[in-house]
């Protein structure tokens, strides 16, 4: 067989046995391939002026908005935004609530003490008040807006990772490779990482949705990069700018649809129970 | 002098308030190219044995006595020079073999890591993994899988391969036969015999008929050796009352059990075994020495 037509069947043959998933990573793909190639997509550029409040039509599908942009090119832009602020917050979040959830699973004593004495006390803050607290208290940029989001969103993983790498660390191979004077970074990076990856890839697809949509509420409630805007900014303006008043759905109602397929996309995704076995080879 | 000599080795490990003695003053010598099979059933110390060997005590652990390997007392020595042995000179199959392998990293790269860290050249390793694999009769596609789509006893015989590889002065392999089938367990028993050359092999087990393979049999209980000698004289015409029950508990001989259980032993004052002893009498509460040469016995009622 081919090589590609080996691929495929491999691929399909995955697919059937966890459609869920691979339906989410189908739709995730085509969201994503969508956002990248945005200024090959979109009809218009977003910030074009054409006559204001154009109701769908061929020539503007999703209609224009109150100072005349294209709002499907708007989207379009916009799903970027979203898309990269998600998963920029899941990498910070990720990244830290790795690292602690090995710390204190590998290391134990009093390190763990300390660190899930932390988590515990991230996980007992509500987030998004939390969130936007931080956010309205700086500059709304999408760093700025990812970093918050992320402030609690390692907490849940660090706690998942923590029993985890406990388990990890008392096994048999581990054991082994630590009487052959292997180093700790060796067996995290080696042995402890890729054991719990199956852990870490689902949290970070969760991570990604979440993030998502803490930051569609920021925006949403009107703390968003003003020279970013996200979906949420979409509906936001379409709040405030009549959208709602006159009735023009289209406006606010696709990229809240959008928003949430997206969101329930990377769930999908992120659904691996039955697909274990599959995730080594 | 033997390669392996065990002088008066105590483990004991703190549980709390109490101190729980897991090996009382145990005696034993292995010489190169000999095999000895360590029975006794759960909870008689075999594995702490193993672990007080190779330095791998849990850390409520404390071992006293000598452990001479090559004359070199090597207990409670530093993690270098223990390094230096396991693997190169000291080998563990341990308990659950297919455990031992990392299930998402492929068996040739574990194999050739294994070998890189006990000194065999990287550019050696895989040649030398295909060889070893090929004496314990499994495929080379082996190199290539992962262990979770191994069978117990194939995942049991590359873990011998790959110890086999490095060519250790001193097996220890903890139950080596558990969980297999006939047949695997023939297999592997064979290996044993096959590949290890002119090693040592420390073999623990609750196993009879693996025992039987072995040239010599110490049975252990309560964390003392209660008959050793050679393993068809000990198995056949078992001297303890220890060791004839554990005869009589095969399903060949009747299965007939050993009453009550081996306890928590929170003191060591006497026959280990005189709770479960029909033969016990006021001797059994003092300290019973070891008797005879070759075959030695630590009963005052055995039939010597």
């Amino acid at each position: 067989m081919r090589p590609w037509k080996e691929m495929l069947s491999m691929v399909l043959s995955r697919a059937r046995d966890n459609p869920v998933r691979y339906a989410g990573v189908l739709v995730l793909s085509i969201f994503i391939i969508a956002a990248i190639m945005a200024p090959l997509l979109a009809p218009y550029d977003p910030d074009d002026r054409m006559g204001p409040f154009r109701s769908p039509s061929w020539e503007h599908p999703l209609g224009t908005n109150d100072l005349g942009n294209d709002i499907l090119s708007e989207v379009l832009y916009a799903s970027r935004i979203s898309l990269g602020v998600g998963l920029m917050s899941a990498v910070i979040a990720l990244s830290f609530g790795v690292g602690v959830g090995v710390l204190a699973g590998y290391y134990r004593g009093w390190l763990e003490q300390l660190l899930l004495g932390l988590t515990d006390t991230a996980l007992l803050v509500p987030a998004l008040p939390f969130t936007i607290v931080l956010v309205a208290y700086t500059e709304p940029n999408i760093w700025i807006i990812s970093a918050a989001i992320a402030s609690l969103g390692w907490c849940s993983t660090a706690r998942v990772l923590h029993p985890r790498v406990m388990e990890l660390k008392d096994s048999n191979f581990v054991m082994y490779a630590r009487s052959l004077g292997k180093g700790d970074l060796y067996i995290i990076f080696k042995h402890v990482l890729p054991n719990a990856w199956e852990v870490i890839s689902v949290k970070f697809a969760l991570a990604v949705g979440t993030g998502m949509l803490a930051e569609s509420s920021l925006s949403f409630l009107g703390l968003s990069d003003p020279t970013n805007q996200s979906l949420g900014g979409i509906i936001n303006k379409a709040f405030t700018r009549g959208g709602l008043a006159m009735d023009l759905w289209w406006w606010y109602l696709v990229p809240g649809l959008l928003i949430g397929l997206m969101i329930l996309a990377f769930m999908m995704a992120a659904n691996v129970e039955r697909d274990k076995g599959v995730l080594l080879d | 002098m033997s390669l392996l000599s065990i002088k008066g080795l105590s483990v004991s490990f703190a549980s709390g308030e109490s101190t729980i003695h897991a090996v009382n003053s145990l005696d034993l010598d292995l010489d190169s190219g000999r095999s000895l099979a360590i029975i006794g059933e759960s909870g008689s110390g075999k594995s702490v044995l193993a672990s007080a060997i190779l330095g791998t005590l849990e850390e409520n652990g404390t071992a006293s006595g000598q452990v001479l390997f090559d004359g070199r007392n090597i207990l409670g020595s530093d993690e270098a020079v223990l390094m230096a042995l396991r693997g190169r000179q000291i080998c563990l199959i341990p308990q659950n073999a297919w455990s031992a392998w990392d299930p998402v990293i492929r068996i040739g790269d574990q194999m050739t890591e294994f070998m890189r860290c006990c000194g065999v050249p990287r550019s050696e390793a895989p040649n030398l993994a295909l060889e070893y694999l090929k004496k314990c009769g499994l495929a080379p596609e082996v190199l290539r899988s992962y262990s979770h789509r191994l069978s117990g006893g194939m995942s049991q015989r590359a873990m011998v391969a790959m110890c086999a590889s490095v060519r250790p002065r001193l097996l220890i392999a903890d139950e080596p036969t558990k969980g297999l089938d006939g047949r695997s367990r023939t297999l592997v028993l064979d290996l044993f015999e096959k590949v290890i050359g002119d090693a040592a092999l420390l073999m623990i087990t609750h196993d009879l008929r693996a025992a039987r393979s072995c040239d010599e049999v110490s049975v252990l209980y309560g964390g003392r050796i209660v008959e050793s000698g050679p393993a068809n004289e000990v198995l056949d015409r078992p001297l303890h009352p220890y060791t004839a029950g554990l005869c009589a508990a095969h399903p060949r001989r009747g299965m007939v059990p050993i009453p009550g259980g081996i306890g928590r032993r929170t003191e060591i004052v006497g026959c280990v075994f005189r709770d479960r002893c029909v033969l016990a009498d006021h001797e059994c509460q003092g300290d019973v020495p070891m008797f005879g040469e070759t075959r030695r016995v630590r009963c005052f009622h055995a039939d010597r």
